[in-house]
C-alpha cells in the first residue's frame, strides 16, 4: 500500500506538468491535435489527484488533514474547477494558465512525503470538511486572481494597441471578466459555507468562545472584501477592471493568510 | 497530354481588369461547356474568384495557347485587347505546381486564406456536373485541395490575422464574448463605412443605426444590410448604445468628442464599447479612447494587426513551399506510373507473342518438353518484366526506348 501511495504522489505532478505542457502547445500554436489532448490530460490529471489523495485513506488517515496534501488540494481544486467551467464554455485559450498553476501546487505537495504525519494527534475527521471547503474557497481566489490578472494583460493590449503574442491568443475581456467574477462568487461561496461549519464546528474543536484569533479574523476580512467585491459586481458600481484588481488583491491577502498568519497563530490557537 | 492553366490574377493584373473577366456563378456553366466544345479543350474547370479568373484545361492536338486566348476572346469580346497582356500561361508540371500554390494559399492576395479551398472545391464540382472534368483534372485537383489541407493544418500559414477586414473582426473578437447579439453604430455613410459593414455585419447581427450628414445616403446604406438611419446629431447618443462603432466620414474635425460621449458611456455598466476610426482625417476624439471601457483603434492600429498577421505567415512560406514541392513530386511520379502502364503492357504482349511465335516454330518437342518450355519462356518473360517495369514507371529508362529496342510499336499517348 505504501508503494501505491508514493506512486501515485510522483504520478500527480507528473500528470499536471503534461496537461500543462499539452494546454502551452494549444495556447503558443492552436494546435488541433492540442485542442483534443489537452482535456483529456487535464481530466486524467485529476482522477490520479484524486486516487493520490485518497489513498492514504486506505491506512486510516483522512487525507485533506495531511500538510503535503492541503497544498496539492489546492492545485486539485483550482485544476478541477477550471477544467469544469472550460467546458461548460468551450473555450480552451487560456487553459495553460490555471492548469500550470494546478502543476506547480501538486509539485509543491509532492514535495512533502505523503506519508509523514505531523507531529502529535491529527486533529479530528471533521475538520478536513472545513479544510476542503477552505480549499475550494482560496481555490476560487486564485482563479478570479488569475483570470482578473489576464484581463488586465488584454485590456492593457487593447487600450495600449500592444499587438504581441498575448493579445491574439487570449480570449475576449467579456470572457476573462465572465471566467473572473463567476470564479470569486465561488471562492466567497465556499469561505461562507467553510466559515458557517467552522463555527458550528468550534467547540468540537476546542478552540473555545474567544474569535479574537489572528486566523479567524483574517479569514472573515477576506470573506467580507470579496463579498462587497462581488455585491458591487452584482449592482454594477465596479467596473470589470476594477474588480480584477479586486481580486488580486484578495488573492494576495488569501496567501498572506496561508503563510504569514498560519505560522504565526498555529492554524488557530488550540488545534 | 499535360494539364494547361492560362488566366489573370492580382499578380498580373490590377482590380480594373480583373473584374472584367470575372464570372459570375451563373455564367460558369456556359463557360464549361464553351471551354470543351468550342475552344476544343479535352477537359476544363474554370476558377473564378475576386482576385483570380483561371481554366484549366487539357489540350487535344492544335495549338492549346491560341485556343486558350479564343476562349478568352470569345467571353469578353470588347475587352480582349486590353486583357491579352496580362493572360499569364503555364504548362504542364508548372501548371500543377500553380495549381497546388493556388490551393495552399500562396498565389492568394492574402496569403493562407482559406477562401480559395471552398472556391477551388467548388469549382470542381461544377465541372464534374457538367462533365468537363477528365482523368488529368480528376487527378489534379483532389491533390491540389489535399496540400491546400495539409499546408493549412501543418504550417501557420493561415494563422492569425492578415487583412484589415479581419484585423476589425479580430478586434472585436477580443472586446466581446458573443460577436454575433453586438450592435453597430456607423458614424458616415461613405464607400469605407459600406466596407466595413460588409465584413463585420455577417457576424455582428444585433442592431444597426447609421448616421449620416445626408440622410438620404445614409437611409439606403442603413437598408442595405438591415439597419435603420439617424441624424449625425445623433451620433454619441447612438453610439453610446451600440457595441461596436466604425467612424469614417469627410470631416475635418472629430465628429465623437470625449466630453460628449463620456457621460452617456458611464451609463452603459460594465458593457465594453469598441470603437473603430477608419477615417482620415480622424473622426472620433483620441481622448475617447481613455474613457473607461472604451476601446478606441484607428486605421493605423488595424493596418499594424494585418502588418504583424502578414510577416508571421510569411515566415511559414519555406514550410508550405516544401509541402508542395513534396506534393509535387508525388504527383510527378504517380504521373510517370500512370503513363508508363500503356508501355508496360505492350511490352508484355509484345514479349508474349515473341514466346509464342519461338514455341510454335519448335515442332519436335514432347508434350512434357513443350510444358517445361512454356514454364520456362513464361518465367522468364515474367523476370524480365519485373527488371524493366519499375525502371520504366520511375523513369530510369523511357518506356519508348525499351519499346525501339523490342521492336514493338508504342500504345497511343493517353491521358
Amino acid at each position: 500500500m505504501e508503494a501505491l501511495i508514493r506512486l501515485l504522489a510522483a504520478l500527480t505532478p507528473a500528470a499536471w506538468t503534461a496537461a500543462a505542457a499539452a494546454y502551452l502547445v494549444l495556447f503558443l500554436r492552436q494546435d488541433a491535435g492540442a485542442a483534443r489532448w489537452a482535456p483529456r490530460l487535464g481530466w486524467t490529471a485529476v482522477a490520479i489527484h484524486l486516487l493520490a489523495l485518497g489513498a492514504p485513506g486506505a491506512r486510516g488517515i483522512c487525507p485533506m488533514l495531511l500538510p503535503g496534501s492541503m497544498v496539492s488540494g489546492l492545485g486539485l481544486a483550482v485544476g478541477a474547477v477550471h477544467l469544469f467551467v472550460e467546458g461548460r464554455v468551450k473555450d480552451r485559450a487560456i487553459g495553460f494558465f490555471p492548469i500550470a498553476t494546478a502543476a506547480v501546487f501538486a509539485i509543491a505537495g509532492a514535495s512533502v512525503d505523503p506519508l509523514h504525519l505531523p507531529n502529535g494527534p491529527l486533529p479530528p475527521a471533521s475538520t478536513a470538511i472545513h479544510v476542503t471547503g477552505a480549499i475550494l474557497g482560496y481555490a476560487g481566489l486564485l482563479l478570479a486572481a488569475l483570470f482578473g490578472v489576464l484581463y488586465l494583460v488584454q485590456q492593457n493590449a487593447l487600450k495600449q494597441h500592444k499587438f504581441g503574442l498575448f493579445w491574439e491568443r487570449l480570449p475576449s475581456l467579456e470572457l476573462l471578466d465572465s471566467f473572473s467574477r463567476r470564479s470569486l462568487v465561488a471562492g466567497v461561496v465556499f469561505l461562507t459555507m467553510t466559515i458557517g461549519f467552522g463555527h458550528a464546528v468550534r467547540r468540537n474543536l476546542a478552540l473555545g468562545e474567544s474569535y479574537w484569533d489572528a486566523k479567524i479574523v483574517a479569514t472573515n476580512l477576506i470573506w467580507l472584501l470579496g463579498a462587497i467585491v462581488v455585491v458591487a459586481r452584482l449592482v454594477n458600481r465596479i467596473r470589470p477592471a476594477a474588480s480584477s484588481f479586486a481580486s488580486v488583491g484578495l488573492f494576495v491577502l488569501a496567501l498572506a493568510n496561508l503563510l504569514v498568519v498560519d505560522v504565526f497563530s498555529k492554524v488557530h490557537r488550540g488545534i | 497530354m499535360d494539364l494547361l492553366v492560362a488566366g489573370l490574377s492580382h499578380h498580373t493584373a490590377p482590380l480594373s481588369v480583373r473584374e472584367r473577366l470575372s464570372l459570375a456563378p451563373e455564367e460558369l456553366p456556359r463557360a464549361l461547356g464553351r471551354l470543351v466544345h468550342d475552344a476544343g479543350f479535352a477537359e476544363g474547370l474554370i476558377l473564378s474568384t475576386c482576385n483570380r479568373t483561371e481554366v484549366y484545361v487539357r489540350p487535344q492536338g492544335g495549338d492549346p495557347l491560341a485556343a486558350a486566348h479564343s476562349f478568352f476572346e470569345g467571353l469578353r469580346p470588347g475587352a480582349w485587347p486590353e486583357l491579352r497582356e496580362h493572360v499569364f500561361v503555364h504548362v504542364g508540371e508548372a501548371a500543377v505546381a500553380h495549381l497546388f500554390r493556388v490551393a495552399a494559399g500562396l498565389e492568394s492576395l492574402v496569403l493562407g486564406e482559406p477562401e480559395i479551398v471552398r472556391q477551388m472545391s467548388e469549382a470542381y464540382g461544377l465541372a464534374c456536373s457538367a462533365g468537363t472534368a477528365g482523368p488529368v483534372i480528376h487527378r489534379a485537383v483532389p491533390r491540389a485541395l489535399q496540400v491546400g489541407k495539409r499546408v493549412r493544418t501543418e504550417t501557420g500559414l493561415a494563422r492569425g490575422i492578415a487583412s484589415v477586414a479581419g484585423a476589425s473582426v479580430g478586434l472585436a473578437d477580443r472586446v466581446f464574448r458573443d460577436l454575433s447579439t453586438c450592435s453597430i453604430a456607423t458614424i458616415g455613410a461613405g464607400d469605407t463605412i459600406e466596407t466595413a459593414l460588409r465584413v463585420l455585419r455577417p457576424k455582428a447581427m444585433g442592431r444597426l443605426v447609421v448616421t449620416n450628414r445626408s440622410p438620404a445616403r445614409a437611409e439606403r446604406l442603413a437598408a442595405q444590410f438591415g439597419g435603420v438611419a439617424a441624424p449625425l446629431a445623433d451620433a454619441a447618443r447612438v453610439a453610446s448604445e451600440s457595441d461596436i462603432v466604425i467612424a469614417a466620414t469627410s470631416a475635418s474635425e472629430p465628429i465623437l468628442v470625449a466630453s460628449e460621449l463620456g457621460p452617456l458611456v458611464a451609463r452603459r455598466g460594465a458593457r465594453p464599447l469598441l470603437v473603430l476610426d477608419l477615417g482620415v482625417p480622424r473622426d472620433v476624439d483620441p481622448k475617447v479612447g481613455d474613457l473607461p471601457g472604451v476601446y478606441l483603434h484607428s486605421i493605423d492600429d488595424l493596418n499594424v494587426i494585418a502588418e504583424r498577421g502578414r510577416a508571421e505567415r510569411a515566415a511559414e512560406i519555406p514550410k508550405a513551399e516544401a509541402i508542395v514541392a513534396l506534393a509535387l513530386n508525388d504527383f510527378k511520379r504517380r504521373r510517370r506510373e500512370i503513363d508508363s502502364e500503356p508501355a508496360i503492357k505492350a511490352l508484355l504482349d509484345g514479349m508474349l507473342d515473341v514466346r509464342q511465335s519461338a514455341l510454335t516454330g519448335e515442332k519436335g518437342m514432347t508434350e512434357s518438353e513443350r510444358a517445361a518450355a512454356e514454364r520456362v519462356t513464361g518465367k522468364l518473360v515474367d523476370k524480365l518484366l519485373r527488371r524493366l517495369a519499375p525502371r520504366m514507371k520511375d523513369g530510369t529508362v523511357q518506356p519508348r526506348d525499351i519499346l525501339d529496342a523490342f521492336g514493338i510499336d508504342a500504345p497511343d499517348d493517353k491521358p
